[in-house]
């Protein structure tokens, strides 16, 4: 089992180094030059010169990369070209509030979609399944901002139930977090659920048409019996390594229900860098979203391996 | 044609296919047909309910909610279907010369969209946004764009097991070589995966131009697309609710259309699997 943790994470090294050079060549391929991007092309020509200088870009090409590797590798992100101020500690700031909501809407996705998709994929053709597969197909196409400002009108607006807006750190006000962290999880947990649900049902359909199902049903075992011991112990290892998918899927949604729940995640100095082509920040959060993504999906690698003997002795 | 006596069939692909046609012709011959301007002011008009001049009201402005959503189908439709069809192009394209050629070719195209797997592919479109500055045309780049890796990946698969089919095996032994080889034979065996996934494209694209448009990236004011008209009604959200709700109900109906397609091309396409909605 340490064998194949160690190779996984052997295997993600190149993928965080190639990641790395794409984010760095991502500023070199601006149309013009980052620096006359961030200033206008009516800039004074010896500010220009000078801020080519000082972040870099008259260097040779491999010289850069390896200096700002170095940085990256120390913490150092480089300088924002906005405020002239580090990009590191902002994006740090930013990092918990994201991560936060990832959990709330990975939790509600979990608790929708697990019933449902075991429900579905055991009803297999039958009358709940359609039901349940109608309501995913439309819930794919619901963007999750929609569902967050209807679910905004209601349970903040109308009922005044929960806050509509804001944020509290867990370590100051537990209470008052989840209280305020409750409406943007469920938009972005409705918007991972459906998928979740597609995946849950079709591997509990796979699952069933295995030989050892119906040899257990053979053998006499109560139906509860081989759901839990048959149905939900083949379930697991298949269902975490689409959480690592999930994942993706909910960080890419959590921009726009930052956004709309006025929530200081990293989605939203991300949407306030691309209006602003503050290319070191841009630069910066795709490298840190990246390294997020990559590693909650090498977590469920090995997660899946320890649930599933199959997979690491392949 | 008996894959689409096939597609018929099937209930649910019939009620996906009426709608989607039904939208088709909305965005196409709907603004032909108003009488409206969508981007007409009409002050004295601001936040007019629903009412016989104005059929689901009216905006900040005094603009016509319905004329505003014909036309923004018109632009989400169309910046769907070409953000689709580019990815889809590039996808085939790359998929199709790493898995033919193998190799180092191969190796090396399979590393750099492994590459792109690492970012969320919302991300990936945001940050091409950030490039080109925000507009139609560059939603419609950064979503092909954004698309090609999982549909390279997915061809190249598909080429690569039925490069060793036996009936490929026939045709190498009959002399076919490269452009002919893939032509004969292996283009075709990727087409049902690819009618597919360019479907399911299709619906991913609306959702996602939504998003870009609801962060203000996406299409610009004054003119209307779903994404967009959701963004300016968001201010609004108390004062109307529908200028958010609507557009929203458009994209899930249209999403929801294109999805029951694509479910039912799937079976249509795969002869063995009689399977029916919601099939992943």
């Amino acid at each position: 089992m340490a064998r194949y943790a160690l190779q996984r994470i052997l295997l993600a090294l190149p993928l965080l180094f190639g990641l790395s050079l794409l984010v760095f060549f991502y500023v070199r391929i601006i149309p013009g030059d980052p620096v006359t991007a961030m200033l206008g092309v009516q800039a004074n020509p010896d500010l220009v010169a000078r801020l080519r200088a000082q972040y870099g870009f008259d260097e040779p090409i491999l010289d850069q990369y390896l200096m700002w590797l170095g940085n990256v590798l120390q913490g150092d992100f480089g300088i924002s070209f906005r405020s002239r101020q580090a990009v590191a500690p902002i994006i740090v700031d930013r990092i918990p509030a994201t991560l936060q909501l990832m959990l709330g809407g990975l939790f509600v996705s979990l608790v929708v979609a697990i019933p449902f998709g075991i429900r579905a994929g055991m009803k297999y053709r039958q009358r709940s399944d359609t039901v349940i597969s109608t309501i995913t197909l439309v819930g794919l196409g619901s963007p999750g901002f929609w569902l967050g400002t209807i679910l905004m009108v209601i349970f903040a607006l109308v009922l005044k139930w929960l806050p509509s807006q804001g944020y509290t750190p867990f370590t100051q006000d537990p209470v008052a977090s989840i209280r305020y962290m409750i409406l943007p999880s469920v938009a972005i947990g409705l918007v991972g659920a459906p998928f979740l649900v597609r995946v849950v049902r079709s591997t509990v359909v796979e699952i069933m048409k295995e030989p050892f199902v119906p040899y257990a049903d053979a053998r006499g075992l109560r139906e509860q019996v081989i759901f839990w011991r048959y149905i939900i112990r083949n379930l697991l290892p298949q269902f975490v390594v689409v959480l690592g998918v999930l994942v993706g899927a909910l960080l890419a949604g959590s921009v726009a229900i930052e956004a709309l729940f006025n929530w200081p995640g990293m989605g939203r100095i991300f949407i306030g860098a691309v209006t602003e082509r503050d290319y070191a920040m841009i630069q910066a959060l795709i490298l840190v979203y990246g390294v997020i993504f990559v590693v909650i999906n090498l977590i469920a690698e090995i997660a899946q391996a320890a649930l599933d003997p199959r997979i690491r002795l392949k | 044609m008996n894959v689409i006596r096939r597609l018929w069939r099937i209930r649910s692909a019939r009620v996906g296919v009426v709608l989607a046609v039904l939208l088709l012709t909305t965005a196409i011959l709907g603004p032909m047909l108003l009488p409206l301007d969508p981007n007409a002011i009409d002050v004295r008009a601001r936040f007019a309910g629903p009412s016989t001049a104005h059929w689901l009201g009216t905006d900040d402005l005094g603009r016509d909610t319905f004329t505003r959503l014909v036309h923004g189908s018109r632009m989400s439709l169309f910046i769907a279907a070409l953000s689709a069809l580019l990815g889809t192009l590039l996808g085939v394209t790359l998929g199709v010369i790493t898995g033919f050629l193998g190799g180092w070719v191969d190796v090396a195209g399979m590393r750099v969209v492994d590459l792109f797997f690492a970012i969320p592919t919302l991300l990936v479109a945001i940050g091409i946004v950030a490039l080109f500055g925000p507009s139609a045309t560059t939603t419609i780049l950064a979503l092909g764009i954004a698309y090609t890796p999982l549909y390279a990946r997915l061809v190249r698969g598909t080429v690569v097991s039925v490069r060793s089919r036996t009936y490929v095996d026939a045709s190498r032994v009959l002399g076919a070589r490269g452009v002919r080889l893939l032509r004969t034979d292996i283009l075709p065996g990727i087409v049902p995966i690819a009618l597919v996934q360019t479907t399911a494209l299709l619906g991913f694209a609306l959702v996602d131009e939504a998003s870009l448009g609801f962060l203000g990236l996406g299409v610009q004011p004054p003119d209307a697309s779903w994404g967009q008209m959701i963004n300016a009604g968001r201010q609004f959200i108390f004062q109307a609710p529908w200028l958010t709700l609507i557009p929203g109900f458009a994209v899930i109906l249209a999403v929801f259309s294109i999805n029951l397609i694509g479910d039912g091309l799937r079976d249509a396409l795969d002869p063995r699997a009689s399977q029916r909605v919601g099939d992943t």
